[in-house]
């Protein structure tokens, strides 16, 4: 009893080590073939604020800038559709660089 | 003892061996298609969604996290001049071997999650595509009104220079969007009263600067570089069916005409099939016992050499979708409809491997220069069909249970799942399974939060 008790009491310790937070990175290189790359979920999400700042800091001013000029219409809404290439680490030495796509509303 | 610890770390290694070989990858069950070569994996055949589990509750996590920290920035809170981060999209591939990950290079999406502001005035679905320029037409439309709606277009992408060779933009538009005046047609023409009945079609061009049409390599997938033009067409239903147009049929060149009849049959085949599959879910489950609800079904539909209509995906041809919306005055398919039995087209771009297993399956099949039409059983599409909207049905309970857990943990965001888009593929045999990453889409399931 007192071993099964133990065996119970492992079990439960080593099943949180098999929840994952890897997030798979997948795609199709030019050759077509198929890529997976893992990444840490909590890198990921970090990279993804990055490219959000850089357009909400940069890239919508720059837009809105350029439509300034327009006297007849209102803009209420830029959707941008925005292709970012990334170098991400795959194991100590090997980097890789993936190519996200990321679609964003901003709106007025 | 050491006998002990030595069936512990037997039942262990056992037990890790199994997570691990199946963790991140979605069971079998859902994506192993007869023709691709995966056989059905026999130790994972369930339909539980809990080996992709982990990978969920990144997804929700990473999208949420990374909206959340840009919005709680100081910086980004003082929005300028009103203008503020109001959707986001992210977008999910399958491999090969039912591998499930973001996509980050080229691919067919398997899954696509709208993010959208909470409190925020509802966005309506339109906006959140990409802006595309788009000619849109009614039943009230004629063929020389789309020629006239689609003048401006032409002028302004030759003016911006975006096409060189305007001579030949002009040839192929015409060439598609008289194609896609015949599919209108045919649309217009089907009388089935059905719950899920067509509402609008829709056709992605992509053109190349020399005015070339170029091919997608999946329905959803994005052309760098292409110029894209969309055509759409919306049914205004009248209350009295004597009251719909009738079709336009003296305009259409021969072509057009088999179109529109072709047209008119799979509408209406598809309306039948998609209301008794959806019927037959809603036996068994409740399928909105969460914040979505199941807002449409979209069908790719093409012309094959051979003269038919199908549900298509092949080269050289220009692919409409045609999309599936419910009406609440919408009869049940009925038993006696003698157009039950008819098999549904389906036309793909001739391969090998489709051909080997046609024949070891003993399918019929036409085989043409460049695609073969199968004829498909319409217990088996039904079937497929039912499928593919259970596996929509689950991931997006799952995300939205993701969302909720997330909030329980203390973590509340400002931002909602507003829509999910699933992609799927038919096998040759009438099965469903969702788009891989290579796949061209057939289907697409559209489910939409109620409270957003």
């Amino acid at each position: 009893m007192k071993k099964l008790f133990l065996t119970l009491i492992l079990l439960t310790m080593v099943t949180p080590v098999f929840a994952s937070d890897n997030i798979a990175l997948i795609g199709l290189d030019e050759a077509g073939e198929e890529i997976v790359i893992p990444m840490k979920s909590k890198r990921w999400s970090k990279r993804v604020t990055k490219v959000l700042n850089k357009v909400g800091g940069e890239v919508l001013p720059a837009i809105k800038n350029q439509y300034r000029s327009e006297q007849h219409f209102e803009f209420k809404q830029f959707d941008i559709g925005l292709a970012v290439k990334m170098q991400v680490g795959i194991g100590e030495l090997v980097k890789a660089t993936i190519n996200p796509y990321f679609d964003l509303y901003f709106m007025k | 003892m050491k006998k002990h610890i030595l069936i512990t770390t037997l039942l262990l290694s056992l037990l890790s061996t199994v997570s691990v070989a199946k963790e991140g990858h979605l069971s079998s069950y859902w994506h192993a298609l007869p023709e691709n070569g995966l056989s059905i994996d026999k130790a994972n055949t369930s339909d539980s969604l809990n080996s992709v589990d982990d990978f969920f509750t990144n997804m929700v996590g990473s999208s949420l996290g990374a909206l959340d920290d840009y919005e709680n920035d100081p910086l980004n809170k003082a929005t300028k001049n009103g203008w503020h981060l109001g959707g986001f999209k992210t977008s999910i591939a399958l491999g090969f071997s039912g591998k499930i990950g973001l996509l980050a290079f080229g691919g067919t999406k398997a899954l696509e999650v709208y993010w959208a502001k909470k409190k925020k005035k509802a966005v309506k679905e339109e906006n959140l595509e990409s802006s595309i320029p788009t000619v849109t037409i009614t039943d009230q439309s004629s063929q020389e009104d789309l020629a006239n709606e689609l003048e401006p277009v032409i002028k302004q992408l030759v003016a911006s220079k975006k096409i060189k060779d305007e001579k030949e933009f002009r040839k192929n538009l015409k060439s598609a969007s008289e194609d896609f005046y015949a599919y209108t047609q045919g649309m217009k023409s089907v009388k089935s009263k059905y719950i899920w009945r067509p509402a609008k079609v829709r056709l992605d061009m992509n053109f190349s600067a020399t005015g070339s049409l170029v091919p997608a390599v999946g329905v959803l997938v994005k052309v760098g570089g292409a110029i894209r033009v969309r055509l759409e067409f919306v049914r205004i239903m009248s209350k009295n069916p004597a009251g719909n147009k009738m079709a336009n049929h003296a305009s259409l060149s021969k072509r057009g005409k088999k179109i529109r009849e072709g047209t008119k049959t799979l509408l209406h085949d598809l309306s039948f099939e998609v209301t008794k599959a959806y019927e037959d879910l809603e036996n068994k489950w409740n399928p909105e016992d969460h914040d979505f609800t199941f807002k449409l079904v979209g069908m790719a539909v093409g012309f094959g050499a051979s003269g038919n209509v199908g549900v298509a995906s092949f080269s050289g041809s220009v692919i409409p979708i045609f999309y599936f919306k419910r009406f609440k005055d919408g009869t049940s398919p009925s038993a006696l409809d003698k157009s039950a039995k008819r098999p549904i087209n389906l036309i793909v771009d001739n391969d090998s491997t489709n051909f080997g297993y046609a024949k070891s399956a003993k399918l019929n099949y036409d085989k043409g220069i460049k695609e073969s039409l199968f004829k498909l059983a319409r217990k088996k599409v039904r079937k497929g069909l039912k499928k593919a909207m259970k596996f929509a049905y689950k991931t997006t309970n799952k995300i939205h249970k993701k969302a909720e857990r997330r909030k329980a943990k203390g973590k509340e965001s400002k931002w909602i799942v507003s829509k999910i888009k699933s992609a799927y593929v038919f096998s040759l045999g009438g099965s469903v399974g969702p788009a891989k990453i290579f796949a061209k889409p057939l289907l697409l399931l559209f489910w939409v939060n109620k409270n957003k």
